[in-house]
């Protein structure tokens, strides 16, 4: 990430700010867009000279002008995602993140960091192969997205300690006491905090503790197992009825393969959430992991939950399991859900007993 | 009260020096109408784009591409008649609105048959949203979103900005002028 120079400074940052940070997208995260559209455009073409020319076959030059069409939509798409590409500008200062793009079509967005609820990271397949993610900085209004940034996870702790910083210059602008002080800063620091924390308990000890970790129940599989079965017993009639038919039915022949595939994609779909979620509770909040090519976690602290509820069906209650809604603070904030938890009500008591130590200690 | 446009904006640099620099008086100012414009311009590419496929089709199956193109043109022009109807709703609205921008906070006011007054104080803004569209950029106008929380998370929308960036940069001003641990503590 640059270090900025005075002259680099674009002219909407505000006078006179710090700046700690500019940085721009990674060119290759843009790659999922330009494949999807690449295939988009493909299954398009494809679908006008397979389909298109065998319903109108005189059509032939009009489908060579739409392919040129297609062919030029493609080309401004990619010179548009690359301009996205090469505008983008990321920037952290003293008091504010800001997210700026494009020159004609210009766009920016920034928030300070009192506003800041939550940072969230994720990152695609694409970008754990090459080092970049997206880091969103949720606010209670809006999320301020930041995509395809180098080494996402040390970004987001620059933010961290850049709201930190933030936070203390406040607390000493509004001259606060000790204990007030102590309350208002962030918890979730490498450093060690100086006060406020029982000898006996070390603070790095305590960050890193898990108090819970579990993911989904295997009866989770369930639903998605039925439905995948049901579309996927149609889907084989008909591809086998097809083929036994001898002759290509039109359009039909494609039918029972697409239902093939779309149920195995739900299974797949469910088994990778199955098997690559974990919920954790720890003293200070709760994390949730998710994705298997794409990784992405959410760290929410206990000082932004507002409430949690459970909620179990009637297999659930049978089963023991169910899910688990954590609300947020913030209009635009989504919450957090466990989903297919094991003792559900046990794991709610947990996070708020350690709530209610979070709240006892500050 | 002052009027003008936001070239005229005063400078107001802490929270404690505004009522020096403006007296404590509200600031009035009106968009551009030309952002009238900007959903006739909308309208009818929209409906351009879609007819398109149809008038090709119609072409092919006819076997008369000549008169299908001819068709095709009469049809767009056809449209600027609805196209600019369409744009005259908005651009009632526009010519009576207004913005005012005072130490509390900033509202849009709106008053054609009824009456409507959205208001953001300074403390409730969380984002600051700058844009430039493509029929922005043509018409030399600017937009910027003050994006608040509470109960309605109200977005106020102000459009038809000749010089958005002062407008800006007093939000941003403000907005960190009332940084407040009351909505830190919150988390809000």
């Amino acid at each position: 990430m640059a270090s900025p120079k005075p002259h680099d400074h674009p002219e909407w940052l505000q006078p006179d700010e710090e700046v700690l940070l500019i940085t721009g997208r990674h060119p290759l995260s843009i790659l999922d867009s330009v494949l999807w559209t690449t295939i988009a455009i493909g299954i398009l073409i494809a679908i006008l000279w397979g389909v298109g020319l065998r319903v109108l076959p005189e059509a032939e030059p009009y489908a060579v002008g739409i392919t040129v069409l297609l062919v030029l939509f493609w080309a401004a798409s990619m010179v548009a995602l690359y301009w996205r590409v090469v505008t983008s500008r990321y920037i952290v200062t003293a008091d504010r993140v800001y997210r700026a793009h494009g020159r004609l079509r210009f766009f920016l967005l920034q928030t300070t960091y009192d506003k800041v609820t939550d940072l969230h990271v994720d990152q695609s397949l694409f970008g754990r192969i090459w080092g970049f993610g997206n880091v969103t900085s949720q606010t209670a209004g809006v999320g301020l997205p930041m995509q395809g940034v180098r080494d996402p996870l040390a970004m987001k702790r620059r933010i961290e300690r850049a709201r930190r910083a933030f936070i203390e210059r406040l607390l000493s602008e509004h001259g606060l006491k000790e204990a007030e002080r102590r309350a208002a800063l962030p918890r979730r620091e490498t450093e060690t905090a100086e006060g406020g924390v029982p000898a006996w308990v070390p603070v790095e000890a305590e960050e890193d503790m898990v108090l819970h970790r579990d993911g989904p129940v295997g009866f989770t599989l369930v639903p998605a197992t039925l439905s995948a079965l049901a579309v996927g017993g149609v889907g084989v009639i008909m591809t086998l009825g097809a083929i036994d038919a001898g002759e290509p039915q039109g359009i039909f022949t494609f039918v029972g393969p697409l239902m093939l595939i779309f149920a195995i994609m739900t299974f797949a779909q469910a088994f990778i959430q199955y098997r690559f979620t974990r919920y954790e509770v720890r003293p200070w909040g709760v994390v949730v992991t998710s994705g298997w090519l794409a990784r992405r976690r959410v760290e929410t602290t206990f000082d932004k939950v507002t409430d949690v509820a459970t909620y179990q069906g009637v297999i659930g209650r049978m089963l023991d399991y169910g899910n688990i809604r954590i609300n947020t603070a913030g209009s635009n904030t989504s919450p957090v859900n466990f989903n297919g938890l094991a003792r559900p009500e046990r794991v709610k008591e947990l996070i708020d007993e350690a709530r209610r130590r979070r709240d006892r200690r500050d | 009260m002052q009027r003008g446009t936001f070239d005229d904006l005063p400078a107001d640099p802490l929270p404690g020096g505004t009522e020096e620099a403006t007296g404590n008086v509200p600031f009035q100012t009106r968009p551009s109408l030309l952002a009238a414009l900007d959903v006739p311009f909308k309208a009818f590419g929209t409906v351009a784009i879609l007819a398109a496929p149809f008038f090709i089709t119609g072409a092919v199956i006819s076997g008369r591409p000549g008169t299908f193109a001819s068709l095709f043109t009469l049809f767009e022009l056809l449209q600027i008649a609805p196209a600019f109807l369409v744009a005259f709703a908005p651009a009632v609205r526009i010519v009576f609105t207004r913005y005012l921008i005072d130490d509390e906070g900033i509202r849009v006011h709106v008053q054609v048959l009824a009456k409507s007054e959205s208001r953001v104080a300074w403390d409730k803004v969380t984002a600051i949203r700058h844009r430039v569209t493509l029929v922005d950029r043509i018409l030399g106008i600017q937009r910027v979103d003050i994006i608040a929380y509470g109960e309605r998370g109200t977005t106020l929308r102000l459009v038809g900005l000749r010089d958005a960036a002062r407008l800006r940069d007093l939000a941003a001003k403000k907005m960190r002028g009332h940084a407040s641990l009351g909505a830190l503590l919150r988390s809000d």
